[in-house]
């Protein structure tokens, strides 16, 4: 079963192209890694995916049913969770109370419905023993977590983190590696953005490469940092 | 996971109790308070609710109006429409100024929620400003010198004969009861409203699209509705505040009724001395302007100059307000609203 369909999806600010043509078609439980230089349209591409910018031109189809015109709110009750790229916590709420807004409203329950459900989003990705606490007093490891434990608590079936690994410490990413691999393991689709290569590579059985807004190459990771394209574009080596 | 969620305090239980007995003793006040006594009352709750209604869409919101006295003036002029053109009796006129309240409240935010922050706070100033020009073209009405209620109607208030013989009052101090009992209501319900609301659904997303709007779509929080229903509401209940106002004080002219100083400058300096964002802040936030008012509204440019010291003082010192204070203290929260959770087997550990 395909999870998330794109039908040559364009869009532009201004004069730039940011997303240019880019046909993609993720089958439900794979994980996907997007990698491409700074300025690719990484970022802008998961925007278009959640409904936070809406495309130009294309089409965009998720289980089935085209959400091209849909507002983000539509899709994550669909099934669509992400990451920010910089931790955009509710701040004067509490780690719990962030997680209870995200499952209360991404699944459209009462909160009373969906407070085990958030402990155990808690417990799984290490925020239980913060869970009291205030999100806008957390660490950077915290608050990627968070990112990462709110984007659950919304029950997704497609998941998108956005450089959820960047700027933590050798250690804080192994451990962040481990809690999204389980989260593979459970059969959630995963599209992740990320410059850390072997973190990304240690989960995703695809790799997009995207450069200038347009799809560069698509396949295993192997064949993919394999290929003298990627490596001169992406990694900027002359081979 | 078994778990239990919680917003109550010790303090919260307490309070609880306080509240009641504080209602119960405010309905039976003016059995034994001093006219004027219940005149300061009036002024004090009337203002308390102005703030509490600020405060839910500024300090909850995150919508920093400085338009909420064209709510106030249009409630009130709408209820002296209701007496002086239809004949109606004053106290049921003052559920037109909530009517009104929400019908200008329309296209106020559907013009002011395209703009953001300070942006926002000008645009509902100048729409209020330009509701108070056109209400002053309103020659029916007095125009820009204003007009009273008439005579016949005042003497007339539907309730007032009976509270003047229970109390054994004259007909002029029933009025003041009245419009406090009044005042009374509405400030116990907008507060139960308010507080209802924020233990709601609703109140997670509120805080959510305060915190971070994009965020807040992103999980699925509807921003825009949330937004609207909040403003809506505030507006609604802000045109009855005004409209209970003018049926006490009887007379009315648009640069008072849409006077940015008193009904939005103060009801600010109330919520933020008090504390944003919370329910206790302009509790307290009122006391501390009545106290000032009462000792030095008679110094004039003076006193306003010293309001605007202490406001400045007190955001420089205590951001969180004076309720803040309090609260980082002692750890007291009386209208808690946060859920904390609780893992079985360790709630006593």
């Amino acid at each position: 079963m395909t999870v998330l369909e794109l039908t040559s999806v364009s869009k532009s600010f201004g004069a730039l192209k940011v997303t240019d043509d880019v046909s993609l078609s993720v089958p439900k439980g794979q994980a996907l890694g997007v990698i491409g230089p700074n300025g690719a349209g990484k970022s802008t591409l998961f925007n278009l995916i959640t409904g936070n910018i809406l495309a130009d031109q294309g089409r965009i189809t998720l289980l089935g049913h085209d959400v091209t015109r849909r507002p983000a709110m539509d899709r994550v009750r669909m099934g669509v969770g992400r990451s920010f790229q910089i931790p955009q916590p509710f701040e004067g709420l509490t780690v719990f109370e962030n997680l209870l807004t995200a499952a209360a409203y991404g699944r459209g329950l009462p909160e009373s419905a969906v407070a085990g459900d958030c402990a155990d989003v808690l417990r799984d990705t290490g925020l239980l023993g913060k869970a009291n606490a205030l999100a806008g007093s957390l660490t950077l490891l915290d608050r990627k977590r968070l990112e990462l434990a709110r984007a659950m608590a919304t029950g997704p079936e497609l998941l998108l983190l956005d450089e959820i690994a960047g700027g933590l410490t050798e250690a804080e990413c192994r451990t962040l590696v481990e809690t999204i691999r389980g989260l593979h393991g459970k059969g959630i689709t995963i599209i992740w953005i990320e410059h850390v290569l072997h973190a990304l590579n240690s989960v995703v059985e695809r790799l997009l490469v995207l450069d200038f807004g347009k799809v560069i190459g698509i396949g295993e990771p192997a064949e993919i940092m394999a290929s003298k394209e990627v490596r001169e574009i992406y990694l900027g080596m002359e081979v | 996971m078994q778990v239990t969620v919680t917003t109550r305090t010790r303090s919260s239980s307490i309070a609880g109790y306080a509240a009641i007995a504080l209602i119960v003793i405010g309905l039976a006040l003016p059995a034994f308070a001093s006219r004027s006594l219940i005149q300061d009352l009036f002024f004090i709750l009337t203002m308390l609710t102005l703030a509490q209604l600020w405060n839910l869409i500024a300090g909850y919101g995150g919508m920093v109006s400085v338009g909420q006295q064209a709510f106030v003036g249009i409630g009130a002029y709408a209820m002296f429409a209701g007496v002086i053109l239809w004949g109606m009796d004053p106290v049921p006129a003052i559920l037109l100024g909530g009517v009104a309240g929400f019908l200008l409240a329309i296209p106020m935010a559907f013009f002011a929620f395209r703009l953001q922050g300070a942006y926002f706070a000008i645009g509902t100033w100048v729409i209020a400003e330009v509701t108070r020009l056109i209400i002053a073209q309103w020659k029916t009405l007095g125009g820009g010198t204003g007009t009273s209620l008439p005579r016949e109607a005042t003497s007339d208030i539907m309730g007032v004969e009976a509270i003047a013989q229970l109390f054994g009052l004259r007909d002029a101090a029933a009025r003041d009861v009245l419009a406090y009992w009044l005042a009374l209501l509405l400030a116990v319900g907008t507060m139960a409203a308010i507080y209802a609301l924020l233990r709601s659904r609703t109140g997670l997303a509120l805080a959510a699209v305060r915190d971070n709007d994009n965020a807040a779509q992103s999980v699925g929080v509807d921003a825009r509705r949330v937004k609207w229903m909040v403003f809506l509401a505030a507006a609604t209940m802000t045109g009855l505040v005004g409209a209970l106002i003018y049926v006490q004080t009887a007379r009315i002219s648009p640069d008072a009724a849409f006077s940015v100083t008193t009904w939005t400058a103060y009801v600010i300096f109330i919520a933020v001395i008090g504390g944003i964002g919370r329910l206790e802040g302009p509790i307290l936030g009122v006391l501390v302007f009545w106290g000032l008012q009462t000792a030095f509204s008679d110094y004039g440019s003076w006193y306003l100059l010293a309001l605007g010291l202490i406001a400045i003082a007190v955001m420089l010192l205590a951001p969180r307000g004076l309720w803040g204070l309090i609260a980082d203290r002692w750890g007291i929260a009386l209208f808690p609203v946060q859920r904390r959770l609780i893992l079985e087997g360790t709630r006593h550990g």
